[in-house]
């Protein structure tokens, strides 16, 4: 019987030490091999060490370089390093071998489009000004998160600042530069909320129950009723009244269902929680890619890679 | 497999930059591990017939002493290069941050050498000083490849030093790309110098400084530090750019050349010795035949010889004084009329198997054509000493 080839450890040997920090993304992994690397010509530097003969894209460079076992066996590197666990609670299972191939580049990446195309969802390379002083406190240097860098997320789950992005293009390969104290901004308490259930979902994947207990949790926290009202109106302008009826939902019915969750009901509502974090995504995307855009539209939302496949997130067991 | 020293000083304890250097040795250690005798078996040497005997002398071309000056010269390289690594520990928050940090070093034609952080060792031509340091080098592994510490994962290549030569007119881009070079022929990967070569000086000194920072590179050695003098860029200009790149990548920079660098650099040996903090050498050459070091030079060469009955020291050192007398006291000059004088022994007419003998006549023949070569180079330099034009004929290859 012949191995995996995920299982599949390369014999390569790195020449640079580049050791992960807990949390790291393969990103910043990534990154840090690149800018440790950067006197070396790129292409011979990727192909000598990586097997890499073109540089197509990033996320192959990023799969290549993670598949060359520099941080342990490829499945070890996608549990620990990707997105994988936080994809994998929404499919069931772990995730493996149920995504095709573009996306299986955005459990690894957050990067699922060919990069030269218009990017109707941004997605990673943010960082925490703080989380980044701290980093190079203890570290000695600043490297991307994979908390900061959930889809949707847009703030510290720790420090409740609001994440910076250090180029318009996600696509390329750069550490978090230092940010002064006078351009940190505090969050809304929402984007803080978001940040947080979605890190418990990566960092405590089981069934999603843990999820939506740390939704009630931090709703509740934040005036129940009040929230889940807030949300449902955000949520309302954020989505076409197109996909609100294709998942079977209405202004009543998912405000029901917030209102629910809030107080505590046993109501596991993953498509709920879905929904916010589809919201949250395609907010951030329209935020960042127009001034004064309304908070979704159709066009964003037909490009958007995760909503117009609804179904491929449908929990199986 | 890397061997950690665990007898170490307790300031290295824990670095495994430095633990994984060869031991620390004594001072008589140093020296005997300096020192090479032939890379041939003498005493099967002399078992060949004379014919074969004339050709098997070049393999005392690589016998080496040590003399005191280059033991001193070796400890403080020792000092410089674990002192290098001190502050570049892996395993703690400060040696990571050294290898993340880009400074924006500039590069201005600063005044003075103060803040160059180097090793300098000025000698004559032919003293030994290009010898020296790649016995000294040769002590360290060029490059560790590190597989793991004490348990935590650490694969690294460490380049504990590269050696390149001053390029042919000074030019400060191709030292640099020489020195990319280095390292990556050191770690057998790509080329870097041609993208260097396409770059302005400062970007290339950015590139160098990352590369130096991220294979942990021990000591830069830079010979022939007297090609220097050459640069279009002039004096201030050249000591700019050696005090940015001993900033920018903050290893101990090891130079050596001749007394003109030394002026070049600090106008005098003076100043460049107070410029130089990591130490400064000076290689002298023999000023008589009763100098102990040159005593000890020739009685280390007559051990080796080919000849069936060897030259000796005399009791009233005459020896002594006509070795000297031929040689000024320069060793390259001193080895080679070694070397051709037992040649010219056996190969003379009448010579006969067990018969030949070494004499001081032979090391006259064999200086002769050096003396003609020497004259006609000091006609052309009328500047050089004797010392000076007889390194200079050894340099360019006089034979007899």
């Amino acid at each position: 019987m012949s191995a995996r080839p995920e299982t599949r450890v390369a014999k390569r040997w790195m020449q640079i030490s580049v050791r992960p920090i807990p949390d790291e993304w393969i990103m910043g992994l990534v990154s840090r091999l690149h800018r440790l690397a950067e006197p070396v010509r790129r292409s011979p530097f990727y192909k000598e060490g990586f097997d890499i003969t073109e540089l197509t894209s990033t996320a192959h460079t990023v799969r290549k370089v993670a598949a060359s076992g520099a941080w342990g066996a490829p499945h070890v590197v996608a549990e620990k390093y990707t997105f994988q666990n936080y994809f994998a609670q929404f499919i069931g299972g772990t995730g493996v071998g149920r995504f095709p191939p573009l996306d299986a580049d955005m459990m690894t990446t957050g990067r699922c489009f060919w990069e030269a195309d218009p990017m109707p969802l941004r997605l990673g390379m943010r960082s925490c000004p703080a989380c980044g002083d701290e980093q190079l406190s203890a570290h000695g240097f600043r490297t991307l998160l994979r908390s900061h860098n959930l889809p949707g997320v847009t703030a510290c789950w720790k420090h409740g600042l609001e994440l910076c992005s250090q180029s318009d293009c996600p696509y390329s390969f750069g550490l978090p530069a230092e940010v002064g104290r006078e351009h940190w901004r505090y969050a809304s308490l929402t984007e803080v909320w978001m940040a947080r259930m979605s890190r418990n979902a990566l960092v405590a994947p089981t069934t999603g129950a843990h999820y939506l207990a740390d939704v009630r949790h931090a709703v509740s926290e934040m005036q129940g009723d009040k929230m889940a009202a807030a949300v449902t109106k955000e949520l309302l302008a954020s989505f076409p009244a197109s996909f609100m009826h294709l998942q079977k939902l209405d202004a009543q019915s998912l405000e029901r269902s917030l209102r629910l969750m809030t107080r505590g009901h046993k109501h596991r509502s993953i498509g709920c929680t879905r929904i916010l974090l589809l919201a949250s995504s395609l907010r951030y995307g329209a935020r960042k890619g127009r001034q004064n855009a309304p908070l979704c539209d159709l066009s964003n939302f037909r490009h958007c890679p995760v909503a117009s496949r609804p179904l491929a997130f449908r929990r199986s067991g | 497999m890397i061997l950690y020293q665990s007898n170490v000083p307790a300031v290295h304890a824990g670095n495994p930059l430095i633990e994984a250097l060869p031991p620390i040795a004594e001072r008589l250690e140093v020296a005997m591990q300096l020192s090479r005798g032939p890379l041939i078996p003498v005493q099967q040497c002399m078992q060949d017939s004379l014919k074969f005997r004339v050709y098997n002398v070049d393999g005392l071309d690589q016998i080496y002493l040590a003399s005191p000056p280059v033991v001193d010269v070796a400890e403080a390289f020792d000092r410089a290069l674990r002192r290098g690594y001190l502050t570049r520990n892996p395993a703690t928050r400060d040696g990571e941050h050294y290898r993340y940090q880009r400074l924006e070093i500039a590069w201005l034609p600063l005044q003075g050498v103060e803040a160059l952080g180097c090793l300098f060792v000025e000698a004559e031509s032919g003293i030994g000083k290009t010898t020296m340091v790649n016995r000294i080098l040769a002590q360290y592994p060029q490059v560790i490849r590190h597989d793991g510490y004490k348990g935590v994962e650490f694969k690294q290549a460490q380049i504990v030093w590269v050696s390149v030569r001053a390029p042919r007119g000074g030019s400060t881009i191709q030292l640099m790309a020489n020195i990319l070079e280095a390292i990556d022929m050191a770690l057998g990967q790509a080329n870097t110098s041609r993208a260097i070569k396409r770059k302005d000086g400062r970007d290339a000194l950015s590139a160098l400084e990352q590369a130096v920072r991220t294979y942990y590179v021990g000591a830069i050695h830079i010979d022939d530090a007297q090609r220097f003098c050459s640069n279009t860029l002039g004096a201030d200009e050249m000591r700019g750019f050696l005090v940015a790149l001993s900033e920018a990548v903050k290893v101990p920079i090891f130079m050596t050349g001749t007394p003109a660098a030394t002026k070049f650099f600090g106008g005098s040996f003076e100043t460049a010795r107070r410029a130089c903090h990591l130490g400064a050498f000076h290689l002298d050459r023999a000023l008589s035949h009763e100098d102990k070091v040159f005593n000890a030079m020739v009685t280390f060469l007559l051990k080796y010889q080919l000849v069936d009955i060897p030259l000796a020291l005399d009791a009233d050192g005459e020896v002594l004084k006509k070795l000297y007398d031929f040689s000024m006291g320069v060793t390259s000059v001193l080895k080679k009329l070694h070397l051709d004088a037992q040649k010219i022994a056996l190969s003379a007419k009448g010579a006969r198997e067990g018969d030949v003998a070494l004499r001081l006549s032979h090391y006259a023949a064999a200086a002769k054509p050096l003396r003609v070569l020497a004259r006609k180079l000091g006609e052309l330099n009328p500047r050089m000493t004797v010392a000076e034009q007889l390194a200079a004929a050894v340099a360019e290859g006089a034979d007899t």
